[in-house]
């Protein structure tokens, strides 16, 4: 009987291991992987002078809220998502239109006291100068 | 006494010949001064020539004699004046030039013969006409290194004789090819030309492309061709191109349109649609001027489009890229 209780501990502790480690690395692929072409179509293109690469803060965001909300609840139910701008290769916060750099920082309860707390930089490089 | 004589003779009387003998060189004793004529066509409607008589000598009396005819040696109008007073150092006259009668393609020959009253020659003024060669057309990469010219665009009487004008046109720093460092905007700014035309004239300025891929879908096509009109525009000292219209362009893609569209955006800048690089790589742009200038010139460029790197993508192949990091 001990054994049968046991076993079944075990093997509720094993799947509930599964569940966070598949919820976790759920959410950070999510983040890792946030596809590129979402910051590339917020850069507005349509400039009457020369070209300054730069986001769009709405159209980004948009973009983002809706890529993680599509993604996020299948391993959580509970989470936040702040965004944070600032300029390339600076970290204070962009209060300007010309903000070419994001931070991403997704918060998310997994299980009891286990939580998701990660943070992604984003930024606009130019490659050829 | 004698001596004194002497030196007087030897300082003071050569300075005032000297003196006289360089402002005869410099200014004849009987010039012209014109209105200008021109350009000039065959059998044209015959035009005023109005001459101004300059003298050195305040007054003088004589006689003109206008001559023209289809060549020096077959003379067929004659008109010789009265005797003329001139006085203030100038005379006001003015012929007909007989252009219906005689100016053929070979050219018009006149003659004005300054005479004295008894008909003994002060000075002669012969000059050819010609009329303007035009529409020619010449390609750009054909005058590299050399002008065009059209000769006879206009002329004038001045103090050396009959002063012709010329029209010309040249390509300096000529480039075979568009080199942008983004494909992003087709510039045209840096195609730029050289000519001394006082007013910019044209017929016509196009730009053209080949869109078999019809990548411009929203754009006009003839025979799998995209025209965009241009205007031609002095800037410095040079002549370059700008786009004749307004264009919409879709913010999202730059996909261009010459009407309105549903959430195209107003532009004066000709955008190249995005991810489309290597097909217009492939594409020669034409620039062809038709009618520039007085002599109507057509004027035909070619130009291969190079790109070096894309807008934005990855950081190998283009301008911008976007770079993530776990913070």
């Amino acid at each position: 009987m001990i054994i049968i209780a046991i076993a079944l501990l075990v093997m509720v502790m094993s799947v509930q291991c599964f569940s966070v480690t598949y919820r976790i690395n759920g959410i950070n692929r999510t983040l890792l992987e946030t596809p590129i072409s979402l910051f590339e179509v917020a850069i507005p293109l349509i400039q009457d002078d020369e070209f300054i690469a730069y986001f769009d803060k709405d159209e980004l965001t948009k973009n983002l809220t809706y890529y993680y909300d599509n993604k996020l609840p299948k391993y959580s139910s509970d989470y936040t998502i702040n965004y944070y701008f600032s300029k390339t290769g600076e970290t204070s916060y962009c209060l300007g239109k010309m903000c070419n750099a994001i931070e991403i920082r997704i918060r998310a309860k997994i299980i009891f006291l286990t939580n998701y707390d990660k943070s992604m930089r984003f930024e606009v490089r130019e490659a050829h100068s | 006494m004698r001596l004194l004589i002497k030196l007087l003779f030897l300082f003071f009387i050569p300075l005032p010949i000297c003196g006289f003998n360089l402002a005869s060189n410099s200014t004849p004793e009987i010039y012209l001064t014109s209105n200008e004529i021109g350009p000039l066509t065959a059998y044209q409607e015959d035009v005023e020539l109005k001459v101004v008589v300059h003298s050195t000598t305040a007054t003088r009396t004589f006689i003109d004699v206008f001559k023209c005819g289809p060549s020096q040696s077959d003379i067929q109008y004659s008109k010789t004046s009265a005797i003329r007073y001139l006085s203030n150092y100038k005379y006001n006259l003015t012929y007909i030039l007989p252009l219906s009668d005689f100016l053929s393609n070979n050219g018009m020959y006149c003659e004005i013969r300054i005479e004295n009253y008894n008909h003994t020659l002060v000075a002669s003024f012969p000059f050819t006409l010609f009329p303007i060669v035009t529409n020619k057309t010449i390609n750009a990469k054909d005058y590299i290194k050399k002008t065009f010219e059209v000769d006879n665009i206009k002329y004038r009487f001045m103090m050396s004789g009959l002063n012709k004008e010329k029209e010309t046109i040249s390509f300096p720093n000529y480039l075979s090819y568009l080199n942008i460092d983004q494909y992003y905007k087709l510039d045209l700014s840096s195609v730029y030309f050289s000519s001394n035309v006082k007013e910019i004239t044209y017929t016509s300025a196009l730009m053209s492309f080949y869109d078999f891929d019809n990548i411009f879908p929203y754009l006009a096509h003839f025979l799998n061709k995209v025209f965009i009109p241009l205007n031609i525009v002095k800037k410095d000292k040079y002549l370059t191109f700008e786009y004749k219209n307004e264009f919409y362009v879709n913010p999202k893609n730059c996909q261009m349109s010459l009407t309105p569209k549903d959430g195209f955006v107003l532009t004066k800048h000709f955008y190249l649609p995005v991810n489309e690089k290597n097909k217009m790589l492939d594409e020669k742009i034409s620039i062809d001027i038709s009618g520039f200038g007085v002599g109507k010139t057509n004027i035909k460029w070619s130009l291969e489009y190079l790109a070096s790197y894309n807008l934005i993508g990855d950081c190998d192949t283009s301008q911008y890229c976007i770079v993530g990091e776990q913070v």
